[in-house]
């Protein structure tokens, strides 16, 4: 184990050489140092020379006792050196972008380092919990398997409620929610299967319904089917005896008939010599007030029998009583009937 | 032989009985057939109205009918429109007041008898 993994506590698994970058970070601080060093020595040239300056200036505007006011001029030279600031400046600066590169590589080595280091933590940590996870699991299969089909629903989910408190994973606050919940669902799923129970007999009821309307539906028909056919019977029958007794499609049948009606009829005196009429018809005080056009029958005012009132007759006949009675025809509409007078 | 003098007399007693019964017969089918078809007062006179004639109304049973009774019965000049009426009179009083009191009724029926004697002897 190296020194820095000694003082990390875990031994490098970096594929990079931990060594080696080690030995650029030094290189790189020494660098540092150097561009420093220079720096106050490129500070202390320029405070000497502008000190230099200075006296020069100084040495200039002194006068020098027994001369004139008219000034004097002094000749000669004074060799500083060479001085080159634009190629110090750029060695500088090739050094300073040099020095930078050479930062910004170790830092990306320890980024790099950092980040493995931060990979291998959460691994581990990742590691650890599913350890924890698979054996909460374990437990909690067992647990379920031991409880698994000993109730209903609610002894089952109590049962995983006391698993979980077990495991430690269980809040008070949240099981009496729960609990509270669970009951809220149990009523609504209560509510609703009552609803479905309702709507079922109701569905039931309402086919019971329509079934008992298609019955009676279906019983008017069959009766009224019978009637018809009762009907049907009826009127063949009827016409059966009807063509039975019709006098013109079985003469013999209907001339005996109509003889012993004949014959039962005859104390009137029915015979061929009824030519006339038996009765003298008698005019009549009354009188019979009908409209224009009207005719119909009313009863007679003498004997009360039918008499027939034609529509153009100006009188009126009784066959009963042989009353003759004059028609009186007024306008429609202003008795509306036939009335006796 | 004898057998057939007794058929001879029986169909001779027979026509006669027929002959002086027939206007009772006759009586009996007119008063019957009004019953049955339920004539009534208002259709005699929209028939009257219109001259509308009873022949088409008669059944080819009932002219057939009435051309039996005929052979029976060679002479009915009894049926007339008086007759018509006073046989109609006890169980059709209504029908039988119209046709007393309204002439031009008792013309129709006249005209109705006519046709039907017609038809019956075939002139």
């Amino acid at each position: 184990m190296k020194e820095w993994e000694a003082a990390i506590g875990e031994v490098n698994t970096n594929p990079g050489d931990g060594d080696e970058l080690l030995a650029q970070a030094r290189s790189n601080t020494r660098r540092k140092q150097i561009i420093r060093l220079e720096e106050e020595e490129d500070a202390a040239h320029r405070a000497r020379m502008a000190r230099l300056n200075k006296e020069t200036v100084v040495n200039q505007n002194v006068p020098v006792p027994g001369e004139t006011s008219g000034g004097f001029k002094v000749t000669g030279g004074l060799d500083m050196g060479h001085i080159n600031y634009q190629d110090l400046m750029q060695q500088q600066i090739a050094d300073r972008e040099a020095l930078r590169q050479e930062a910004a590589q170790a830092a990306a080595n320890q980024q790099q380092i950092s980040e493995d280091l931060r990979q291998r933590l959460h691994t581990s940590e990742m590691d650890l919990i599913k350890s924890s996870f698979g054996a909460q699991m374990q437990m909690l299969n067992k647990t379920i398997e031991g409880n698994t089909s000993r109730g209903s629903f609610i002894q089952e989910y109590n049962g995983m409620m006391e698993v979980v408190k077990a495991l430690g994973m269980g809040h008070p606050q949240a099981s009496d929610n729960m609990s509270i919940q669970l009951d809220l669902k149990k009523m609504e799923f209560e509510n609703t299967r009552e609803l479905r129970k309702m709507m079922r007999e109701d569905k039931q009821a309402d086919r019971e319904f329509q079934r008992q309307l298609n019955r009676d539906a279906d019983e008017r028909e069959d009766k009224k089917a019978n009637l018809e056919i009762k009907r049907a019977e009826t009127a063949a029958a009827i016409q059966a005896e009807r063509e039975k007794r019709s006098m013109w499609a079985t003469p013999f049948e209907t001339v005996g008939m109509a003889l012993a009606k004949g014959l039962m009829d005859s104390n009137g005196g029915m015979s061929a010599d009824a030519g006339q009429p038996r009765h003298k018809q008698k005019r009549s005080g009354k009188k019979l007030e009908v409209g224009e056009g009207e005719s119909g029958v009313t009863n007679c005012p003498e004997c009360g029998e039918p008499v027939a009132i034609a529509p153009t007759a100006r009188s009126a006949v009784c066959s009963s009583c042989d009353a003759t009675f004059p028609i009186d025809r007024i306008s429609v509409g202003k008795t509306g009937g036939i009335h006796g007078a | 032989m004898e057998l057939e003098k007794v058929k001879g007399i029986a169909r001779t007693t027979f026509q006669g009985v027929m002959a002086s019964q027939v206007p009772m017969i006759l009586k009996g089918m007119l008063n019957e057939l009004l019953r049955r078809d339920d004539i009534t007062f208002e259709e005699i006179v929209a028939m009257v109205e219109k001259n509308e004639s009873l022949l088409p109304h008669l059944t080819p049973e009932m002219t057939h009918g009435m051309r039996r009774a005929a052979e029976l019965v060679p002479d009915i000049d009894f049926l007339t429109v008086e007759w018509f009426i006073d046989a109609i009179r006890e169980e059709h009083r209504a029908l039988a007041s119209l046709f007393l009191g309204w002439k031009k009724g008792r013309n129709w029926l006249a005209r109705q008898i006519e046709a039907i004697k017609a038809e019956m002897y075939g002139s």
